[in-house]
């Protein structure tokens, strides 16, 4: 094993792992960074949604070595203070139930307002359809990336 | 919470002396929907309140989005009178024992159980800390009420908070028979509250099973019979345990259990391995 150099919410991270190891569970195990959720390993549920130099990425489909030159961001790295306008917005919309797959949706939806600030309701429904939510709270993630992009537009 | 000093009455147990003052009352709250005779005694729920007035609830039940961590600690706040942005809830370790049954099921945390104990405490801790507050100004208690986390006596216009009376209130006896209060008084109950683990989930910050972490821990998975009931006819380990970062493979009643330094690891391991089922 070759020691691989990842950057992670900022911060330059050594890590001495397989250099298939999915970035997921370098990120989980390795890293400490357990916000990061294991949904599916099958590119199927969106719960293990990352960014990528700003791109929504499946971290369970990205190999650790592939990410290495990368600004990695997960939902640790999304903002300081809880201050990122879908974290406020999902804290208005009281979105989450159990709260599992709600770091891949709120990452889902910070890479949507990146790229488009202002979706059309259509737009919204198909990034967010990436995400699975098992609780059902879609209703609520539809209007909490709407208030979102109202306040980042 | 250094022990438990004595034990008041069937359904309350007052904590002995605690780090940062106040006092501390522990409920039990049965685990099935009927009567609770056939189950000891042992509280399951505590409620503190500490010397700078924060009121803190353990609650034993695990909340799995069912909203328990909310719930639960609203139905004492209700008949304590406290300030709600003051409540702070904690979930309770997992133990064999100390918090009686743990699991979530069946509508059993609040309907099945909680909702008369979890009041009858909110309510005791309430009445101690007005009789706390009348010994003080020498006022009869009746002549005292409560409101956002303070005893208030409207004769003489004269207020304390909860934190500056609960090492008193901690000194006296809980209540027989603390009195509840009419549906039409309650403020958090029938309102609707945010559910307190939201910042959580949505910083990451949330610990789910996964996400747990003890020194040097291991990770496992089970590789399970394709078929129901079946069992390990015979296993071949070697391949499996080439994986780099592979340490055990284990049989269990119902599988084959791979034990790595990673997770990864574990997964490629359980893919190596051969079993005959």
């Amino acid at each position: 094993m070759i020691p691989l150099t990842l950057r992670v919410n900022g911060r330059e991270r050594r890590v001495d792992v397989s250099p298939d190891t999915p970035l997921l569970w370098v990120l989980r195990d390795h890293l400490g960074l357990t916000g990061t959720k294991y949904g599916c390993g099958i590119a199927e549920c969106g719960a293990c949604t990352v960014h990528l130099d700003g791109r929504p990425e499946l971290s369970c489909q990205v190999s650790v070595s592939s990410a290495v030159g990368y600004e990695i961001t997960t939902i640790e790295g999304l903002s300081a203070n809880l201050d990122h306008p879908v974290q406020r917005a999902w804290i208005e919309e009281d979105v989450p139930q159990c709260g599992y797959c709600q770091s891949g949706q709120i990452m889902t939806a910070a890479a949507l307002l990146a790229e488009s600030p202002s979706p059309e309701k259509g737009e919204i429904d198909r990034a967010m359809s990436a995400v699975l939510c098992r609780c059902g709270t879609y209703q609520r993630i539809r209007a909490a990336v709407r208030r979102a992009a109202r306040e980042v537009g | 919470m250094s022990g438990i000093t004595k034990l008041d009455r069937r359904e309350f147990l007052k904590l002995g002396t605690l780090a940062g003052g106040g006092f501390a009352l522990g409920v039990y709250v049965p685990g099935r929907l009927r009567s609770a005779a056939d189950e000891p005694f042992q509280p399951n729920v505590f409620v503190r309140i500490d010397s700078e007035g924060m009121v803190t609830i353990w609650v034993g039940r695990v909340e799995m989005g069912q909203g328990v961590h909310t719930a639960l600690p609203m139905i004492v706040a209700d008949e304590l009178d406290a300030d709600w942005s003051r409540v702070h809830v904690v979930q309770a370790d997992a133990h064999p024992t100390k918090y009686g049954r743990q699991g979530t099921y069946g509508s059993t945390s609040v309907r099945g159980g909680a909702w008369i104990p979890l009041r009858q405490a909110g309510a005791a801790a309430r009445e101690m800390l007005v009789a706390a507050a009348a010994a003080r100004w020498n006022v009869a208690p009746a002549e005292c009420r409560t409101a956002d986390g303070q005893v208030l006596h409207d004769g003489s216009r004269r207020a304390l908070t909860y934190g500056e009376l609960a090492d008193e209130a901690g000194a006296l006896p809980i209540p027989e028979d603390p009195r509840l209060k009419d549906p039409r008084e309650f403020r958090l109950i029938g309102s609707r509250i945010p559910l307190v683990d939201t910042p959580l989930h949505v910083s990451g910050r949330s610990i789910f099973g996964l996400d747990v972490r003890v020194p040097q821990m291991l990770y496992a998975t089970v590789l399970h019979p394709p078929m129901f009931g079946g069992s390990v006819e015979r296993f071949d380990a070697s391949a499996a345990r080439e994986v780099p970062g592979v340490r055990e493979v284990i049989e269990l009643s119902s599988g084959v259990a791979v034990v790595a330094e990673d997770t990864w690891a574990a997964f490629r391991g359980a893919e190596a391995l051969d079993v005959g089922w």
